[in-house]
């Protein structure tokens, strides 16, 4: 970097009455800053914190920053236009993404630069766990003027002892990606830090950057939880264009299925091409999983082998050095065409893209705005998804989403209520960053807005275990993580703990995964232990685009060979279908019945068109529920007594209900039942004849003793097992790294279960447990959400509909079903006779 | 504890009781059998950071003491995994286990498995302390062949255990449903305890053919 030099000839007209350096910065680049920008600036300068909720890529950093950072450049030329070096640091930006540091790095430094002020006089670094060793032993002396970090990274600064007098002197904290940070334990992390740097530096304002939420307001209490949060949003016209890629009339279409490949040709045929066949523009094609991420990069790979050169893939297992270069190459116009899941989501925001697909069910609405949002980022221009439905469910999706979107709707993200895991895992931190007075802890954490409530006893109890393991570890001293020194303070004594623990900062807890490499070491990525345990010696199967062949396993590395030729195996990663939303799914009903009465107009909802075919069949052989109607479909058929219930609610919730709703039946007949469920319904079947016509009223579905009956009629206990390893590991119980060791992670793994037993017979008491069970009920089966579903159909009417065969809604649930146990050929088969039958029938 | 029945089976000829204690008991030879007791491996995890509340020791110790006062054995053989590993057997386990040797009443062997070879030299050492007879790697008491893994010997009727055998009682909905320990005979007459430790991860085994599996649920033992 060439060295500056102070600006002696001052192009940049300066004052001491503070004439704004940051707008005439914008002025030299032949910027115009936006009113949102300007209304931030001047709150900055009057004091205030809050939020900045503007479309992406519209300008937020510079919102953010232009405050904090005109004072620093008045704080570095002086009075007398002398520039000087600043001392300490002033503003922290943390941002969730470690990828993109650089970049909001270079974005930061842009101004700076150009002032001359950038290096000898003010600096701005990066610390994420990237960081390199120079560069971290540079900032253990003195840290920049501007730091980029990760809420990790932060938290760890807090571990350090002088971390008091080092992070006094922090004017401003901008958080980014704040809607993503929000409704998770980082986000929780990152409350807590700012409460403490809000301690060590009383001024400190908070600007949180956010894009669409349902609930901004909440979103702004929980960045700045003792102020009085100004929530800026940006006027910017930022039309959405939502299409789809519609089947031609006559074509037949899937009703059921997620991969969507029959619409194949349509995409190839929708992504622009030059005068050789190539493509023209960058397009990025949002998948929903990683398995149909490989089988959509491999189908578009045997459809144009010509675009090899330009056609990429991107998913969260594949190598973080691939991903880079997939990155880089969608930036540089190398690469053209990426098939991506949600790990493209965020974080290009410097690399606009001109051309945004999404196959499948959008989802939400606000993820298929934040995807939409990926193309052309330029403020104010018009920026257009293409989506291209799997199934004839997903057209209504489609127009769904639109019409949300026309009226401004969008879910809302809720924040976490105090974990105490995360809690626990601060005391440490804090232990070890100064130590803590437990009174004056106890207040700081109550200014965080998660723990607002926090009741002096929960508090205790989390001092207790960081002190001596709680009641039933007191005679081990190995827990005593924290002890009180003679003037009351709690510290961390003990240097091996004080590793242990700053190597474990942090609440994302990893998978069970296991590398995959080539025998000749490269890394491919990460898959899940689960898919490799089902692989045999020789398979072949897709991963990272390529055909590889398995040969085996050992300490945790899957070895592959390339190979040659077609496999459509792809691993199907673990963890649970993402649900569509609940503003997502009262829009589906809503549109649905708005298919049904014919209240559409087909030029501008032809997704509402093609979704009437289904419709159609479905009133032929059943009834269409009305908005304020469930359906209930019965049939008998040779595997046994079915019952089709369909609330439209997503997944997760029609797991829960279902579950609950066979508890209710058979306590008043008993039976054993199995379940499917999916985004509309869910389906109960009995092998031996039930009477469901008999037994279905309003009871099966009442609020009365839903907390009850939700324990009893899951496993609790065998999903809280999964829940339960991440609050052992954020808390401490377990450790997943160990100083000079790379623990293997499939112990670990094994551990947290067992212990989760162990707990529950030997200190069933223990609130960390607790915690565990209360998450899986509330993010497992969004307990709220299933009362509130429950409510809703206590008020509407319950249509029961025998059916003489499967329905258009009810055909899908089948296959969910006998998908586990049949191949994929004998279901397409089955499927396909099915279809034709209601076809002929019609 | 409360009644507990036992399930009656014959190996080879040889009448054997697979208890609900997760045990088994040899009538003929007043024999009680018990496999992976595991001691020592809370003490291991907590040496690893891990916070293993306390209790699953004594609770241990109760179980075999029911066992023991319910059916009066003459001699007890602990089908190896007795000991977890070495950091985890520290001298407040070993002097427990001395104490239950010397009030138990009954002769007290064991055969070796693998976690207990991994005290090395030690084992030897040790079970000369504790008064427990070492048998090696495989014993033959009353016509039974008693070994670590039943896999690893030719000979049979043969009783071990190793494996940690459970079954999974399916659920319609969440993760897996639940384990539970169970027994598991082949029809060659190779019978494999379940783990007698609460503290072991169960190995999930589907009925297959030639083999029978008898769930240990609660106070009773049933054959499926």
């Amino acid at each position: 970097m060439a060295r500056a030099t102070a600006p002696t000839d001052h192009s940049v007209p300066l004052t001491a009455d503070g004439s704004n350096a940051v707008e005439t910065w914008f002025a030299s680049r032949g910027w115009e800053p936006w009113p949102f920008q300007r209304e931030t600036w001047s709150a900055y300068r009057a004091g205030r914190s809050g939020l900045v909720h503007v479309p992406t890529g519209a300008g937020k950093t510079y919102a953010a920053y232009g405050g904090p950072l005109r004072d620093l450049i008045e704080e570095a030329f002086g009075r007398d236009c002398e520039p000087r070096e600043v001392k300490g640091l002033r503003i922290v930006f943390i941002t969730p993404l470690r990828a993109v540091t650089r970049d909001i790095e270079l974005a930061l430094k842009a101004p700076l630069e150009e002032l001359g002020l950038l290096g000898p006089f003010v600096t701005v670094e990066s610390r994420t766990g990237d960081t390199t060793q120079a560069v971290r032993a540079r900032q253990k002396k003195r840290l920049p003027n501007v730091l980029i970090t990760t809420p990790e990274s932060l938290t760890l600064r807090l571990t350090e002892a002088d971390a008091a007098k080092r992070l006094a002197s922090v004017r401003c904290a901008i958080v980014d990606e704040w809607h993503e940070l929000l409704s998770s334990k980082r986000g929780t992390q990152v409350e807590l830090a700012l409460a403490r740097l809000r301690r060590f530096a009383s001024e400190m304002r908070t600007w949180a950057l956010s894009a669409t939420l349902g609930n901004l307001e909440a979103a702004a209490d929980a960045a700045v939880p003792d102020g009085d949060p100004l929530v800026v949003r940006a006027d910017i016209p930022r039309p959405v264009v939502i299409e789809s890629v519609l089947p031609d009339a006559e074509s037949p279409f899937p009703w059921a299925g997620h991969m969507g490949l029959t619409q194949l040709t349509r995409v190839v045929d929708r992504i622009e091409k030059d005068a050789e066949g190539m493509p023209a523009r960058s397009t990025l094609i949002f998948v929903n999983t990683r398995s149909q991420c490989e089988r959509w990069h491999s189908a578009l790979h045997v459809a144009r082998p010509d675009w090899e050169r330009v056609l990429a893939i991107h998913h969260g297992s594949l190598d973080r050095e691939d991903r880079e270069r997939v990155e880089a190459g969608l930036k540089s116009g190398a690469i053209k065409v990426v098939v991506a899941t949600s790990s493209l989501d965020l974080g290009v925001d410097f690399a606009p893209v001109e051309t945004v697909m999404q196959i499948g069910s959008p989802k939400g609405i606000a993820r298929l705005m934040q995807r939409a949002g990926r193309a052309s980022h330029r403020p104010g221009a018009a920026c257009t998804i293409v989506c291209v439905p799997t199934n004839a469910m997903e057209f209504l999706e489609v127009a769904a989403v639109r019409r949300a979107v026309a009226v401004g709707r969008t879910e809302p993200r809720l924040p976490e209520e105090r974990p105490l895991d995360v809690l626990v895992q601060h005391m440490v931190t804090i232990a070890l960053g100064g130590g803590f007075e437990p009174d004056a802890l106890f207040d700081e954490v109550r200014r965080a807005r998660a723990y607002r409530d926090l009741p002096r006893e929960e508090f205790d109890w989390a001092l207790a275990l960081v002190t001596h393991g709680g009641e039933t570890l007191r005679a081990y001293s190995e827990y005593h993580r924290v002890q009180e020194d003679d003037e009351g303070v709690h510290r961390v004594e003990n240097r091996r703990i004080a590793s242990i623990h700053r190597m474990n900062i942090g609440a994302i807890t990893a998978d069970a995964v296991m590398d995959i490499r080539f025998r000749n070491g490269k890394k491919l990525g990460y898959i899940e232990e689960s898919f490799i345990d089902k692989l045999k010696s020789g398979q072949k199967f897709v991963f990272a685009g390529r055909v590889v062949r398995y040969e085996f396993t050992h300490d945790l590395t899957a070895y592959v060979t390339p190979a040659t030729g077609r496999v459509t195996f792809t691993p199907v990663w673990g963890g649970t279908r993402l649900p569509i939303s609940e503003s997502l799914s009262e829009a589906v009903r809503a549109a649905l019945e708005s298919v049904d009465n014919g209240e559409f107009d087909p030029e501008l909802e032809p997704e509402l068109a093609v979704a009437g075919r289904l419709v159609k069949i479905q009133r032929r052989f059943s009834v269409v529920p009305r908005a304020d109607q469930t359906l209930v479909e019965l049939c008998r058929t040779r595997e046994g007594s079915h019952m089709f219930v369909y609330p439209f609610e997503g997944q997760l919730v029609h797991g829960g209900l279902a579950a609950l709703v066979a508890l209710r039946l058979t306590r008043r007949r008993s039976a054993s039942f199995s379940i499917a469920a999916n985004d509309y319904g869910f389906e109960l079947l009995s092998p031996d004849p039930y009477p469901f016509d008999e037994l279905i009223g309003a009871e099966l579905f009442s609020t009365d003793n839903l907390g009850e009956d939700a324990r009893e009629s899951v496993n609790l206990s065998a999903m809280a097992r999964s829940q339960f390893r991440e609050v052992a590991r954020v808390s401490g119980l377990v450790i997943q790294n160990q100083p000079g060791m790379k623990q293997r992670q499939r112990h670990m793994q094994a551990r947290a279960g067992l212990i989760y037993d162990v707990f529950e017979e030997f200190d069933p008491e223990n609130k960390l447990l607790h915690q565990a069970k209360r998450e899986v009920l509330e993010k497992q089966f969004e307990r709220s959400r299933l009362g509130r579903t429950l409510s809703r159909i206590a008020g509407n009417e319950i249509l029961v509909q025998p059916i003489e065969r499967m329905t258009p809604l009810s055909l899908p649930l089948f296959i969910e079903r006998v998908g586990a146990r049949l191949t994929t050929e004998s279901i397409a088969e089955r499927v396909e006779k099915m279809r034709a039958a209601w076809e002929k029938a019609m | 504890m409360k009644t507990v029945a036992d399930c009656e089976i014959k190996i080879g000829g040889v009448a054997v009781a697979l208890c609900a204690e997760r045990a088994a008991f040899v009538p003929a030879e007043g024999l009680l059998l018990a496999a992976d007791l595991h001691l020592g491996k809370s003490q291991t995890f907590r040496a690893g950071g891990a916070m293993i509340p306390r209790g699953v020791t004594d609770e241990q110790f109760r179980r075999l003491d029911s066992a023991i006062g319910r059916l009066r054995p003459s001699r007890v053989v602990f089908l190896g995994d007795l000991f977890h590993a070495p950091i985890g057997v520290t001298e407040d386990i070993a002097s427990r286990l001395g104490n239950w040797v010397e009030r138990c009443g009954a002769r007290v062997a064991l055969v070796h498995g693998n976690h207990d070879r991994r005290l090395g030299k030690g084992l030897a050492t040790r079970l000369g302390e504790l008064g427990i007879e070492d048998l090696g790697a495989e014993a033959t008491v009353g016509g039974l062949t008693l070994v670590h893994d039943v896999c690893d010997t030719a000979s049979r009727p043969a009783v071990g255990g190793h494996h940690h055998p459970a079954i999974r009682i399916e659920r319609d909905m969440g993760e897996g449903g639940t384990k539970i320990p169970a027994f598991h005979l082949r029809d060659d007459g190779g019978l494999t305890l379940p783990a007698f430790s609460r503290f072991t991860g169960g190995v999930a085994m589907r009925r297959r053919a030639g083999e029978r599996l008898f769930a240990v649920a609660e106070e009773r033992v049933i054959p499926l």
